[in-house]
């Protein structure tokens, strides 16, 4: 007999013919196969959750120490900063407050009855505030809010009296139109109208805006790149949310 | 792929173990069988490579049995080897020493040459080929044995 004819008789048998395994077999592979990726997850995940934690940790400290580091470098404008942000900022507040209306309104005036001789700074301070105020009031209604803060610093000027009684009247009639619009995108036009009509607010605004920028610069060399022009505050609860 | 586990082992648990080994490759490299060819064919290849890795384990504590007489079995003329049934064939390819067994495996039954054996299994083709024809005379000397008990039986 030839080989290949002894061999053709074991292929023929044996090439195709099939066996069932025994049943516990396919238990077996299952438990291997669940033995096996267990441990390769045991061995990714500690590692995973510490490179995370660590670039959060390094992130994190990254800013606050430049953001210190920046602080103290501007330490001598910092007070003035401060200020201007302050204000900056309060017509933002009376807007949120506005919603309600009637409290800072009676406030304000609440403030010009006490003070009459200085009546004239007050209603200068206050004027960007109405602005502000206005300016979310009369998304609606155009034109006459850009006359009223200049009819307002005028009458307080002479007779506080009779404004005290015409200002709480507009500023109720617009009251309810103000509920309907209080979108960060329209606070942020707000302060821009503020730039623009009062030449005062807008220094202060642009060096807000120069030291936000600086800041970004920061950011964007810790690889978090904004481009809005937000407080400190905003900065770094974005990078929060971001490395998170 | 039981059966063809089982040729490639000794015992059951030794050819269940290729098995399993075979299929847990089968599934946790799933994604490396990039559709070129049938599925079957595929998981048969792995489960020859797993085989082959049993043999690289195995042969070196299977390499005493390795002895073989140098007599030249030669089968009679009239031997009815289509008698046989697979069950008898697979017992006598199982009692194969290991490294028989194997070479044996991939060159008859699976069809690969002596080439491609060597590569396979680390040899070289003058191993591989003197493996597959020692395979084939002990396998012989077996069926002959075989014979010549049916033969004694049937006299009693």
């Amino acid at each position: 007999m030839k080989d290949q004819e002894f061999d053709k008789i074991f292929k023929d048998n044996l090439r195709d013919f099939e066996v069932n395994p025994p049943e516990n077999l396919w238990e077996k592979i299952e438990s291997a196969l669940d033995q096996e990726q267990p441990a390769k997850v045991k061995k990714m995940f500690p590692w995973k959750t510490w490179s995370i934690a660590a670039t959060l940790l390094l992130a994190l400290g990254f800013t606050f120490k430049l953001s210190q580091f920046k602080e103290e470098q501007v330490d001598p404008k910092k007070e003035y900063l401060a200020k201007i942000k302050e204000e900056a900022e309060s017509p933002k507040l009376d807007q949120m407050v506005t919603e309600e209306m009637e409290a800072p309104i009676n406030k304000e005036e609440f403030e010009r009855q006490e003070a009459k001789p200085n009546a004239r700074t007050i209603a200068l301070k206050e004027q960007p505030k109405k602005a502000a105020v206005i300016t979310v009031e009369s998304r609606q209604q155009v034109q006459v809010p850009a006359l009223q803060p200049m009819d307002t610093a005028m009458e307080l000027d002479g007779a506080g009296n009779l404004t005290r009684e015409a200002e709480p009247l507009t500023a109720k009639s617009t009251a309810p139109q103000a509920n309907l619009a209080v979108e960060p995108t329209e606070t942020i036009l707000n302060k821009t109208e503020i730039a623009t009509t009062k030449p005062k607010q807008g220094l202060f605004v642009r060096l807000l805006n120069n030291v936000a920028d600086n800041i970004n610069i920061i950011n964007k060399d810790v690889e978090f790149s904004e481009d809005e022009e937000g407080t400190i505050k905003i900065d770094l609860s974005k990078l929060i949310t971001k490395t998170k | 792929m039981y059966a063809v586990c089982l040729r490639f082992a000794e015992n059951a648990e030794s050819a269940q173990d290729i098995l399993q080994n075979g299929f847990i490759k089968v599934f946790s490299k799933g994604q490396n069988f990039e559709g070129k060819g049938s599925l079957e064919g595929w998981i048969r290849k792995v489960m020859l490579n797993s085989a082959i890795e049993y043999y690289r384990k195995n042969k070196a504590v299977f390499q005493t049995t390795d002895s073989i007489s140098e007599d030249h079995h030669e089968l009679p003329a009239d031997f009815d080897m289509h008698s046989l049934g697979y069950k008898d064939l697979l017992n006598m390819i199982k009692e194969l020493p290991i490294g028989y067994r194997t070479v044996f495996n991939l060159y008859a039954i699976e069809g690969y040459n002596h080439k491609e054996i060597a590569e396979m299994l680390d040899m070289s083709e003058g191993t591989s080929k003197s493996q597959l024809s020692r395979a084939r005379q002990w396998l012989k000397e077996k069926l002959k044995k075989m014979e010549e008990n049916i033969h004694e039986r049937s006299r009693i």
